[in-house]
């Protein structure tokens, strides 16, 4: 009998046992999931980086750009010409853009793409280059139009256009602070046709939404992605970065800051990174050398702000003030020829070295048209250095609410909760900021002007 | 019509797609540091401690930002032409500069201020118009934090009381701190001192070191016999009287005719006498003369008590109000935690075991001390600190929970019996 009783009592106990085994093992799985996700494959070393075709710098890619761009305005000052080749010079203009950051290039651009959607019969036409540089130019609008236009046309398109398509739309919904749908358009895009600028998205949407190291393996994915120009993985490089500034990691960052520079010489902004990182790592004065050299030779208006920020932050007004008003001038007359595209840039100038209150009304104006994270932060800039605390708050509690999540995002929090008298939730925010990226207060990070979050 | 399939079509995608590299500079916004005004209240006289970014200074001023004179007497000449403190109906109260440097208190270097604020006569002390405008004025885009750090007779809201941002759009807050008489400022000092005793793990730890051997007679460099229960109890009574007569004199000397320090040399001084207390408990360094050394050491501690109250305010009858009041609280909570853990102390002088457990503590106490006074003298932070920030609470629990047991042992045989 007590034999029976504990054969019976051995069948009860197996169920359980099993039970138990199959939690062990689920918890284990996922706990080691976790941990590999958390602590997923080191970055590549810089050595295992290798070009494809293209161009080997700044200078040649200005060059073959050119070399497009005047032919292009050749052809079409001739006559001969069609939208086709019109939105081939459009596109080569953005790209010279892309490396020089001339306004004059990308006012042209818009021109030339108007006027290449104009010769061509509905729908067809340049539709998704239109949409990509009013993506650009922060014309949300027009962007969703000539997506439209790109929609109606017959014909399915070629899965490299299906995927562009898609991309836009993602950094429409991006800039309109839809996290969620960008992240699904991304998907789709991806789905359609894989291809590096996706990736470099996806990261940029995932480090601020709070996955900096997703955002690591999408762009390590495109440093070891084979058949890429060195110009694409200098700007992965370059992202890599920016996740490690948002994280605090600054000796990776100048690793990939140093390691874009001397990749694809020549570009103005892997300078400036390279010049940023001089400052961070203790040498101001070095920095601030680089920083003018680049000013000078590229007249690039975010760099005299990142300088004059530089030189605010050493106590030089009046060096700080000659550069800001240089950088100034540009920004205006910028802002003056495409005012959606300038306008975040100028409240980035007028609240580091210049006027708060001419800030606030073009942060409210981008706010409205792109409240994405980003864009919010600088309003709520605005607000606090404009003695409306609470303001602040509740714009940033949206730029929380709708998934932005920095370490920048939550120091502003800090202050705004400080000037708002409540101490103890200012305490918090810093501590989450500081979960965030554990040197967010260091005085150091100040220094930080390129791939700020 | 449209022009998909052709070629020429699908070079213009492949470009497009290199395109989508190429991201714009996005724009964001930037911190820079802040100036912060913390004020402390006490009635008859505000004491302000300012602190303004050197680098915001300069930057915003032009003038040198290095100590010789006439450097500092430009600060303080551009300071008081660019705040000011005026009262309800309009009159402004007199602010005097006491003192004015560039120094670095943490991070980058500041321009650090010591400022007395004085209302007008007739005027109340607790309601102000703070206005603002040092840096703001030049910088829009700097921001000063207005905080009440203490307030003698009214009480803060935890250690700091934030009022507000003053920038360049707003540069005026206004301040009204309501009534508080001297019951107010004598129950607030108590409980200021209570608070702090109760915090501040260093002063009873002190103590506690102290009073561990206080059961026991020393003989040949070692702890060995048992005092006299009523030589115990006379022993500790006046161990904790002496340092009771340290501390108070010298926080009377502060308050009264403004006896300091500097803090950095008063902590190390802290951690020593917790460390020669600890070395004492394990191995009798000076048998007999414990109350001669908590006097000693109870004058630096009371140094350290001083400067919680950065401002006893003005008046005799304030101040001495102020000091009874801090004094009282510390010890009442003092002679909570003796009473408290007397009867722990005791059982562990002759429990048989008792020799190596306070050896453990004496050791405790002593690591902790080591890591205060390096990180106070080297002025570093060690992780270890934090261990012992949250095991002390605790051993003062345990300590205390033994006591009870202690006490309950004694008490149930006699229950029993009856």
């Amino acid at each position: 009998m007590n034999t029976a009783k504990a054969g019976q009592r051995n069948t009860l106990r197996w169920p359980w046992l099993l039970l138990a085994a199959v939690i062990i093992v689920l918890a284990a799985s996922y706990g080691w999931q976790r941990w590999s996700h958390r602590h997923g494959p080191p970055d590549p070393a810089p050595g295992e980086v290798t070009p494809w075709f293209g161009p080997r710098n700044q200078q040649e890619a200005v060059n073959a750009a050119t070399v497009q761009i005047d032919g292009g305005r050749e052809r079409e000052k001739s006559g001969k010409t069609d939208w086709l080749h019109m939105e081939i010079l459009g596109d080569a203009l953005v790209g010279r853009y892309r490396l020089t950051g001339s306004y004059a290039d990308l006012a042209e651009a818009d021109k030339v793409l108007d006027r290449a959607i104009a010769m061509a019969e509905f729908p067809a036409g340049p539709s998704l280059s239109r949409a990509a540089l009013s993506v650009t130019l922060h014309r949300l609008d027009d962007a969703t139009k000539a997506l439209a236009r790109f929609d109606a046309q017959k014909a399915s398109p070629h899965s490299e256009e299906a995927s562009s398509a898609l991309a836009l739309r993602g950094d429409i919904a991006m800039q309109r602070g839809d996290y969620a749908t960008a992240r699904e358009d991304y998907a789709k895009a991806e789905a359609a046709a894989n291809n590096a600028g996706l990736a470099l998205r996806q990261s940029m949407l995932s480090l601020r939404t709070g996955d900096p190291e997703l955002a690591r393996r999408r762009v390590n994915a495109v440093l070891r992605g084979k058949r890429l120009t060195r110009l694409a993985k200098a700007q992965a490089a370059i992202q890599r970065a920016t996740v490690a500034y948002a994280i605090g990691d600054w000796t990776t960052a100048g690793r990939w800051a140093r390691f874009a520079d001397s990749f694809f010489p020549g570009n103005w902004l892997n300078e400036a990174f390279v010049a940023q990182q001089a400052a961070v790592e203790g040498r101001p004065d070095e920095a601030a050398r680089r920083y003018a050299d680049i000013a000078n030779r590229t007249n690039a208006p975010e760099v005299m702000d990142a300088l004059s920020h530089l030189l605010r932050l050493q106590g030089k007004g009046q060096e700080s003030r000659a550069w800001a008003d240089r950088a100034g001038a540009i920004w205006a007359e910028r802002l003056q020829a495409l005012p959606e595209a300038a306008a975040a840039h100028v409240v980035e100038h007028e609240l580091a070295v210049g006027d708060p209150r001419r800030a606030l009304v073009l942060a409210r104006q981008d706010a409205t048209r792109r409240p994405h994270g980003a864009t919010l932060a600088l309003l709520a800039r605005a607000q606090l250095l404009t003695g409306d605390p609470a303001g602040a708050l509740a714009t940033i509690e949206r730029a929380e609410k709708g998934g932005w999540r920095s370490a920048l995002l939550r120091m502003q929090k800090a202050e705004a909760l400080d000037a708002l008298g409540r101490g103890d939730d200012a305490e918090d925010a810093r501590k989450a900021a500081l979960k965030i990226n554990p040197k967010a207060a260091d005085p150091a990070a100040r220094f930080v002007w390129f791939g700020h979050d | 019509m449209t022009e998909r399939g052709l070629p020429a079509r699908f070079i213009v995608a492949l470009a497009f797609l290199l395109l989508l590299f190429g991201l714009p500079v996005p724009a964001a916004a930037h911190l820079t540091p802040n100036s912060e005004i913390r004020i402390d209240l006490a009635p008859g006289a505000i004491v302000a401690d300012i602190v303004v970014p050197q680098s915001e200074f300069g930057y915003a001023t032009g003038l040198a930002t290095d100590n010789r004179p006439a450097s500092l007497a430009a600060a303080r000449a551009y300071l008081l032409g660019h705040f000011a403190v005026v009262a309800p109906d309009g009159r402004n109260w007199r602010v005097e500069i006491d003192r004015i440097a560039f120094e670095t208190i943490i991070g980058p270097p500041d321009l650090h201020v010591t400022a007395t604020l004085l209302p007008p006569p007739g005027a109340s002390d607790r309601s102000f118009r703070f206005d603002w405008r040092v840096i703001t004025r030049e910088v829009p885009t700097h921001f000063a934090l207005l905080v009440i750090g203490g307030d003698l007779a009214g009480g803060t809201r935890g250690e700091r009381e934030l009022v507000g941002a003053l920038t360049a759009a707003r540069p005026v807050l206004a301040v009204d701190r309501g009534h508080a008489g001297m019951t107010g400022l004598f129950a607030n000092s108590f409980r200021l001192g209570a608070r702090h005793i109760a915090e501040g793990y260093d002063h009873l730890m002190f103590l506690l070191a102290l009073l561990l051997p206080a059961p026991l007679l020393a003989s040949r460099g070692r702890w060995s016999a048992l005092r006299e229960p009523r030589a115990t109890f006379r022993h500790l009574a006046m161990i904790v009287t002496a340092f009771t007569v340290g501390h108070s004199l010298t926080l009377i000397a502060a308050a009264l005719f403004g006896a300091h320090l500097p803090a950095a040399p008063v902590e190390a001084g802290i951690a020593l006498s917790v460390l020669i207390s600890a070395i004492h408990a394990a191995r009798p360094l000076f048998p007999g003369r414990e109350p001669l050394v908590a006097l000693g050491f109870g004058l630096v501690h009371g140094l350290a008590f001083a400067t919680l109250i950065a401002n006893f305010g003005l008046g005799a009858a304030t101040r001495v109000t102020a000091i009874l009041g801090f004094n009282l609280g510390i010890e009442a909570v003092q002679l909570l935690v003796v009473l408290g853990a007397l009867p722990a102390l005791l059982a562990l002088a002759r429990w048989r075991h008792g020799a190596p457990v306070r050896t453990a503590l004496a050791t405790v106490i002593g690591l902790a001390a080591t890591i205060w006074l390096v990180e106070r003298v080297a002025g570093l932070v060690i992780p270890a600190a934090a261990v012992f920030e949250t095991a002390i609470p605790w051993s003062f629990a345990l300590i205390l929970l033994l006591s009870a047991l202690v006490l309950l042992r004694t008490v149930l045989p006699s229950t029993r019996g009856a």
